[in-house]
């Protein structure tokens, strides 16, 4: 009888009574309610946070790489649609413009009088002083030749290296035009005619699936057809968030400032990481959304 | 024995009550935290759309022809304390820096400020300081975005 005594003491000591139970309950009940709704409220705002910081970093990477390389070019850039194909009136989905490699390349004159029309070679010849060499022309590049009856183009399909001039510290290069001089540049050899070194670059918001890239294309000439705009290996991507409803996915337009023409460029960034779940859960898109309007200007274009 | 099986036995009331408001204190800081990133980085987004409005201005001042026979509106000089610049229309002196997406919510709004003055040189060209200012307000702060630079005629 004493061990029974003394266990059923134990017993009584040991346990929970009803209410205790109910109460401890009670607080787990609120417990739990309060980190569902903890981690409920943390998911929310861990998805807006992730969606305000890559909306907001890839419109900073937009800017700066779209800054960057237009303040490189060397022209008024031309408007093009998704084709490829030049857009006559704005807005357009991409641009293309002849990027600054540098100059001066003096040209050669063969014949004391200048190029001919119908001219597919020339010599030309730049300073390899470490302080003011221009690149080596490549394949790919074009030349702009200062003439006064109108600046003349030509792509390049070859250059070669010729014999380095040690004694002046130059380099002469032997070039191959894509196409003949349409006209002929003259000039006497008193004077001397220099070229400026360019190359073909191109930005283009292509739709995919749900979300538009912004496409950085280093070779745009020629331009490529359509095999070659989608070849993944012609192109960079800046961003892939991009908006694809209409009029926000063609952001390029030419603005007239006094007698000036500027691009404008009006960006519309959708971050789509979390895009469904915060449907509703944000007012007017405010962490996935971010739309930014800045002017691009050229390094050097036509004043007009 | 029996009083240190009590003692081990279960916990007390008190005992969940101080982990429940533990657990209370770490919810409440994390949620915290979580909100002060959020609006950190809206403030960084700010911050950013202010700065392209000023470089804009900044980069239309540079290219934009400037000669002898033509001085834009953009390169007219100012006083030292600048006039009001508004380049996104409406006529109503202030520049929208973030609208939202329904195009009517503007997130954040401010005054563009177009300082240009002559500085004095021993060749005595024209050459003028340009700087543009936008000063805005975003949730109860206020910041001033303003870059500088140095424009020459072109002839």
């Amino acid at each position: 009888m004493t061990k029974m005594k003394t266990l059923h003491h134990y017993r009584s000591q040991s346990g929970t009574t009803l209410a205790e139970t109910m109460v401890y309950a009670l607080i787990g009940i609120i417990i739990s309610c309060i980190a569902y709704t903890f981690l409920t409220s943390t998911t929310q705002l861990y998805a807006k946070n992730l969606s305000l910081v890559h909306s907001h970093s890839d419109m900073r990477s937009v800017l700066d790489r779209t800054l960057n390389n237009m303040q490189r070019g060397n022209s008024l850039p031309v408007l093009i649609d998704t084709s490829g194909a030049v857009v006559a009136t704005p807005p357009s989905a991409g641009l293309y413009y002849d990027s600054y490699r540098g100059d001066p390349y003096v040209i050669t004159n063969p014949s004391g009088n200048g190029l001919a029309a119908g001219t597919t070679t020339a010599i030309l010849t730049s300073s390899m002083s470490a302080l003011a060499s221009p690149p080596a022309p490549a394949v790919g590049d074009a030349i702009i030749i200062s003439n006064p009856g109108g600046d003349v183009r030509v792509r390049l399909t070859a250059c070669v290296a010729g014999t380095f001039d040690s004694t002046n510290n130059r380099q002469p290069y032997t070039v191959t035009f894509a196409t003949a001089l349409a006209s002929a540049i003259s000039w006497t050899s008193a004077e001397t005619r220099t070229a400026t070194l360019v190359h073909r670059e191109a930005f283009l918001v292509v739709p995919v699936s749900g979300y538009s890239e912004l496409r950085y294309f280093k070779d745009f000439e020629p331009i490529p057809n359509a095999a070659g705009l989608a070849n993944s290996a012609n192109y960079t991507v800046i961003t892939k968030q991009l908006s694809v409803l209409t009029g926000e996915m063609t952001p390029f337009s030419i603005a007239t400032v006094g007698t000036d023409k500027i691009v404008k460029a009006s960006f519309f960034a959708r971050c789509t990481d979390y895009s469904t779940y915060l449907n509703n859960r944000q007012a007017n898109e405010f962490n996935t959304f971010v739309r930014v309007n800045t002017s691009l200007s050229s390094r050097l274009r036509p004043q007009q | 024995m029996l009083r240190r099986l009590r003692s081990c036995a279960g916990i007390l009331l008190i005992e969940a009550v101080v982990a429940a408001a533990a657990l209370a204190l770490v919810i409440v800081g994390a949620s915290q935290a979580l909100l002060i990133a959020n609006r950190m980085a809206a403030t960084s987004r700010i911050l950013t759309a202010a700065r392209s409005v000023v470089q804009r201005n900044i980069d239309t001042a540079l290219t934009t022809t400037f000669t002898q026979a033509s001085t834009p509106a953009i390169l007219a000089t100012t006083g030292a304390n600048g006039s009001v610049w508004d380049d996104d229309g409406g006529a109503d002196n202030i520049v929208q820096i973030s609208v939202q997406d329904n195009n009517t919510a503007v997130v954040a709004s401010g005054v563009l400020t177009r300082t240009v003055v002559a500085l004095a040189n021993a060749d005595n060209a024209v050459v003028l300081q340009v700087t543009f200012s936008l000063t805005y307000t975003y949730r109860g702060r206020t910041d001033t975005v303003s870059m500088t630079t140095i424009r020459a005629r072109d002839d």
